[in-house]
């Protein structure tokens, strides 16, 4: 099986699927996904160190006066970083096409007088 | 324009598409910018033995060049992260008196151990399943 396959075979469980769509609002501890979905803490866990362990979701620490309550939150910090980047090559891309069509019109206007 | 993995710019120019590529390719040193953000070496621009040069050091090689339609090259700079290669390619293509020059840069997605992942969570990002994120993350 490969990674991807790996992953799609994590989201086709239903309870994980929705656990991803409640971590998509924001980060949650254990417990209230377990009580959003209607679970068991024991199977709570489960889904939730199948998702880790494929690199969807991520244990924070939102309470530090508390470690006991583990929060979890969807992983997209490298995604988030990409997408700055792509948004960097874009302006760069766009500069550099408005130059080349500034020299096209020029080279027009050259052989045109 | 972004996706999840590509970048895609384009524009009109008023020139046919066998010239449009011919002044792409042939005076590059000419219209690509000066100034260290744009050129990160030293030297004259061109392509040459399918290469694009800057100096002597190489920007890309040259994949498919197919005049007046389609260059396709291997980018070495700009690179996420380290060491990294990607492709950019360009399209030609004929409209009204002029011609559309599009060029799609892509390929920054992880390879191997961890790309599934990412891919996953690349497709939750901009798919309906996220659409709240979609949008915050198509503001400018």
């Amino acid at each position: 099986m490969t990674a991807l396959d790996q992953t799609l075979a994590a989201l086709a469980e239903p309870t994980r699927r929705r656990i991803v769509e409640l971590l998509r609002e924001r980060p949650r501890p254990a417990g209230e996904l377990a009580r959003e979905i209607s679970v068991s803490a024991p199977l709570m866990s489960r889904h939730l160190r199948t998702l880790r362990l494929r690199g969807l979701v991520e244990e924070t620490h939102a309470d530090p006066r508390d470690s006991r309550v583990r929060t979890y939150q969807l992983r997209r910090q490298r995604f988030a970083e990409l997408q700055q980047w792509l948004q960097q090559v874009e302006a760069l891309w766009t500069d550099q096409l408005g130059a080349f069509r500034e020299h096209v019109e020029r080279a027009r206007k050259g052989r045109a007088t | 324009m972004i996706s999840n993995d590509s970048v895609t710019v384009t524009t009109v120019v008023r020139a046919g598409a066998a010239e449009t590529f011919r002044i792409f390719t042939g005076e590059i040193d000419s219209w690509w910018r000066r100034g260290p953000t744009y050129r990160t070496h030293h030297g004259v621009m061109r392509f040459e033995a399918g290469c694009l040069l800057e100096g002597e050091c190489q920007i890309a090689r040259v994949v498919a060049w197919e005049p007046g339609v389609r260059l396709l090259m291997e980018w070495d700079t700009w690179s996420f992260r380290p060491g990294e290669r990607t492709e950019v390619e360009v399209r030609f293509e004929p409209i009204g008196d002029g011609t559309r020059v599009t060029i799609e840069h892509r390929g920054w997605q992880p390879r191997g151990e961890g790309a599934g992942a990412f891919r996953a969570v690349a497709g939750l990002w901009w798919g309906a399943l996220l659409p709240a994120l979609h949008r915050a993350a198509s503001k400018p």
